[in-house]
């Protein structure tokens, strides 16, 4: 029973989430076809920064990024944690380095 | 004694310094940059930095130090209205994105991610993110612009956008579409905005790895924002941003590279080593005379034009310090670039590039970023079975092509391929021109003018033929 209604759930958020993410399409002119072409958007002399949304969009990415990152993190911890495993990841403290190439 | 030889086209846009090469007697050619009074801090404590000197230990950063006052080259700068001047480590032969096969950026987008993600975890940032900031030492991506360098103090990552338009952007292109990015990237130098990006992938292709997040809201975002500019609201971008945030980002950013990739396709050239047409004693004795000529001179850098999938670059490369390898099919050079780094002759630079139409000079005053023939003359170049492909392909007559290669003041080995040859038939065989000048006879009429023949070489029955040439001067 409630499986089945879990189903139904997940499916009226499918449908809700399809049909607002193609409202969205169209707000935002995003149809299928380019229908601006010809205009390039970073025209080099207009007054309004190109970059001005930069702030926004990192923003909105790190924070999504960092929910992912922490997920991970966690999901990771759990699996070494059932399997008995050492963490071979690299180094999250914060120190110098980063992440290394494979050459 | 230094002389300064030229100031660098492409350096005057961060007025925090410009670079200049310098002709020095005993060391050759070296390159040093004016500092300004603020830069010159900066640049001194990062230098200091132990993270820095473990980047440069990994050859991932140009090798960088200050000139004492009384050097020539630093009198100079200093003379010029420079604080400080520092020398860094020279590149052997300085290349472009537009001419990168598809894994050659994307290596230098790991590198370019893999940096900054160093850089915030000690403190810094780096406040630009284009690629031209990288070069190549062989297939060895180096970071060259030290004063991007600058300490970090929690402001958000203002060169993502330029990350997402120079190299994101052309990846996900072409990883996704299968679009080549380099003409994309040649014709705009400052990259693929996210509005033009976002056009590319319309319908379903917007849910492909990475667009929705990288291309498509931002797009959004931007013509939002453009739009509140335009009706007079503020629309100021300033802020700050968690080190946790930053570094998942550039964390989430590294992974989707990571996965991007592209499948060379099994073209003409990309498969040369096993569908050229000679038997193997031609090809044997084709291999013999370049490595005899390449091994006596011993050049410092060789061009090879055409070069296919490198068999010839790599024998050249044992006996020179680098070879720039050209062609025209990505695929070839994309194979190429991989096989050498897997582990080969790592002198060699490969870059794709249409030889009927090489990068020409461009930005600012078509001198921002050099022309492929302007940046560094080559000892040598080879030119194996090419003037016909440029004779019939590109109808550029045979006196032109010579004209062109004699003003390079190079010696060159050349293949002539012979009418009579199957691939020269076989290239004709659907064209109505005859070609007239492209015989053998008009080949050595113009190469007498302005070349003298050390040595040649027939192969495939004379079919084909095999100069090595050193330029003729004026007594």
């Amino acid at each position: 029973m409630n499986k089945r209604l879990g189903r139904m759930v997940a499916a009226v958020l499918f449908g809700a989430a399809l049909v607002l993410s193609q409202a969205a399409w169209s707000h935002f002119g995003m149809a299928d076809a380019p229908e601006q072409a010809g205009q390039h958007p970073d025209v080099l002399m207009a007054y309004v920064d190109p970059g001005v949304a930069g702030f926004i969009i990192v923003s909105v990415l790190g924070f999504i990024s960092a929910v992912g990152y922490t997920a991970r993190a966690y999901v990771g911890r759990l699996k070494r944690l059932v399997t008995g495993e050492q963490n071979t990841h690299q180094d999250e403290s914060g120190e110098a380095g980063g992440r290394r190439p494979e050459r | 004694m230094s002389a300064i030889l030229d100031v660098d086209g492409g350096s005057f846009k961060d007025p925090s310094g410009r670079v200049y090469r310098v002709l020095d007697a005993p060391a050759g050619v070296r390159v040093v940059r004016g500092l300004t009074d603020a830069t010159a801090a900066t640049v001194g404590k990062l230098l200091s930095e132990p993270f820095w000197q473990r980047l440069v230990v990994d050859g991932d950063v140009v090798n960088t130090t200050f000139l004492t006052h009384d050097e020539s080259a630093a009198r100079q700068l200093i003379g010029m209205g420079w604080a400080e001047a520092v020398e860094h480590e020279t590149i052997s032969f300085v290349s472009y994105p537009y001419e990168w096969p598809f894994s050659m950026l994307k290596d230098a987008a790991k590198l370019q991610l893999r940096l900054l993600d160093t850089a915030v975890r000690n403190g810094w940032m780096l406040k630009d993110a284009t690629p031209f900031n990288i070069q190549w030492q062989g297939v060895r991506p180096v970071f060259i612009d030290v004063p991007s360098f600058v300490p970090w103090e929690g402001e958000y990552w203002r060169g993502y956008r330029q990350f997402c338009s120079t190299i994101l952007a052309p990846l996900l292109v072409a990883a996704h579409l299968g679009i080549p990015f380099q003409p994309l990237l040649r014709s705009s130098l400052e990259g693929i905005p996210p509005q033009e990006a976002a056009r590319y992938f319309y319908g379903l292709r917007r849910f492909k790895r990475g667009v929705l997040s990288h291309v498509v809201f931002p797009a959004k975002a931007e013509e939002r924002m453009r739009a509140r500019g335009n009706e007079g609201q503020s629309v100021k971008s300033k802020g700050r941003q968690s080190r946790t945030m930053l570094l998942a980002l550039l964390d989430s950013l590294a992974r989707l590279v990571d996965k991007l990739s592209y499948k060379p396709a099994r073209s003409d050239w990309s498969n040369y080593a096993e569908t050229h047409s000679y038997d193997d004693s031609d090809f044997r004795s084709k291999m013999r005379f370049v490595e005899e000529h390449t091994s006596r001179s011993r050049p410092r850098l060789v061009w090879d034009l055409g070069a296919n999938t490198g068999t010839f670059s790599r024998i050249a490369a044992r006996h020179s310090e680098t070879v720039v390898a050209v062609d025209g099919d990505q695929d070839a050079v994309e194979t190429l670039y991989r096989s050498v780094r897997e582990g080969g002759e790592q002198n060699i630079i490969p870059l794709v590039m249409d030889l009927a139409n090489m990068s020409p000079g461009q930005g600012w005053a078509g001198q921002e970023r050099a022309a492929f023939d302007r940046r560094r003359t080559p000892d040598l170049t080879l030119c194996l079975a090419l003037a016909h492909h440029l004779r019939v392909s590109a109808n550029i007559p045979l006196s032109l092509f010579i004209e062109w290669l004699r003003s390079l003041d190079t010696d060159v080995i050349i293949e002539f391929v012979g009418r009579d040859d199957e691939m020269f038939r076989k290239l004709v065989e659907n064209k109505s021109e005859d070609y007239p000048d492209y015989t053998a006879q008009n080949f050595e009429t113009e190469i007498a003018k302005r070349f003298t023949v050390r040595d040649r070489l027939e192969l495939k029955s004379g079919k084909r033929q095999m100069f090595a040439l050193e330029p003729r001067r004026m007594a």
